[in-house]
């Protein structure tokens, strides 16, 4: 998954403050079709 | 995390590349790395017609804005297969490439398999006892055909499609797990179109990760359609794709060694003989034209004719 905020993306060594509001995107898609 | 480029906030971090970027060097990079394999595998020329098959999700709407930011004219080609489910998939999928394609005032193509065959695809794979409950491969059969269709009818030089790095390690590693070899020698970031009646098809994201192409979606405000096929729980292929996952998390860099190592044996001629057969077998369908291996009908005009005398039986 990919981490966001408010649309960006967040950097993996950023440490993340209580009441954040995080998004997390899915990343892997397809399925026997692809 | 500074990015490598202008030492400012880096927000992505490519581990098999050991390279880290901002928001705007990601965007720019991105660009970069499409027309290089554009150009390393000579997929197609700025002069020639190209269709993109689009649908609605992140890889193939980024492709066809990559590809239009490096101006390249391509049009766009929707399938409408008329998948519902809670997500009501096909519906929005459709909306959002709409959506996408009339804010750039791009050129979109749709077909509607219902209207076109009286059918959704689920309903064409329930009648012909095709995957009834999955309707995968009666999917990507109708796919196939009418991309090839559709790109010879407009007379587009050649059809362009989003499998990026992940969707093509996984169909290799499943193949090499069952070594099907009439598979592999067919897998390449481009089939070409020297069998008349196919349209060239390439692949210009094959060596890079779904991981970059989702972050490039979401910087580039790319709205997409996030939900899953609803068909595509519990495929296969997304196992293989986790599996692969693990292995890159361990050894970044794993899953494109093993594309590119294939490409490298592929092309020193590991499948030479087995390319050379299945040539040979290829005639015209006498139906629709397009090419086949199998006697009489393609596939394709087979499972057709099976819907056609379905409903000629009164069901």
């Amino acid at each position: 998954v990919l981490a966001t905020r408010n649309g960006e993306l967040i950097p993996e060594d950023e440490i993340l403050n209580p009441g954040d509001v995080i998004k997390l995107v899915a990343v892997i898609s397809g399925g026997s079709c692809r | 995390m500074k990015c490598r480029k202008c030492g400012g906030k880096g927000v992505i971090n490519l581990r098999h590349h050991k390279l880290i970027l901002c928001k705007e060097d990601f965007l720019e990079w991105m660009p970069e790395q499409v027309q290089r394999a554009i150009e390393k595998y000579h997929m197609f020329t700025p002069q020639e017609r190209v269709l993109v098959a689009v649908s609605g999700g992140k890889d193939s709407l980024s492709l066809w804005d990559i590809l239009t930011r490096l101006g390249y004219p391509a049009d766009g080609l929707y399938i409408g297969l008329g998948i519902g489910g809670g997500v009501r998939y096909s519906e929005e999928s459709l909306r959002l490439t709409e959506q996408f394609a009339q804010a750039r005032g791009l050129q979109l193509h749709t077909v509607k398999v219902s209207e076109k065959y009286g059918l959704t695809v689920p309903e064409i794979a329930q009648r012909t006892h095709h995957g009834p409950t999955r309707p995968c491969s009666v999917c990507g059969r109708i796919k196939r055909h009418i991309m090839n269709q559709r790109a010879r009818e407009g007379g587009y030089d050649v059809l362009v499609t989003g499998h990026n790095l992940d969707d093509e390690a996984a169909v290799l590693f499943g193949n090499t797990l069952n070594w099907a070899a009439g598979y592999l020698v067919r897998q390449g970031p481009v089939l070409e179109a020297n069998i008349p009646g196919v349209v060239r098809k390439v692949k210009p994201l094959c060596r890079i990760y779904e991981r970059e192409m989702a972050a490039y979606a979401l910087l580039s405000g790319i709205e997409y359609i996030y939900d899953e096929c609803p068909f595509a729980v519990g495929a296969t292929s997304i196992y293989y794709k986790e599996l692969l996952n693990r292995l890159e998390a361990d050894h970044p860099g794993a899953k494109l060694n093993f594309y590119l190592t294939f490409l490298k044996a592929k092309k020193a001629g590991l499948f030479s003989a087995i390319a050379d057969q299945g040539r040979q077998n290829l005639h015209p369908c006498p139906t629709c034209g397009q090419p086949t291996s199998v006697d009489g009908e393609c596939a394709f005009c087979s499972m057709m004719d099976k819907v056609t005398s379905y409903r000629g039986s009164g069901y």
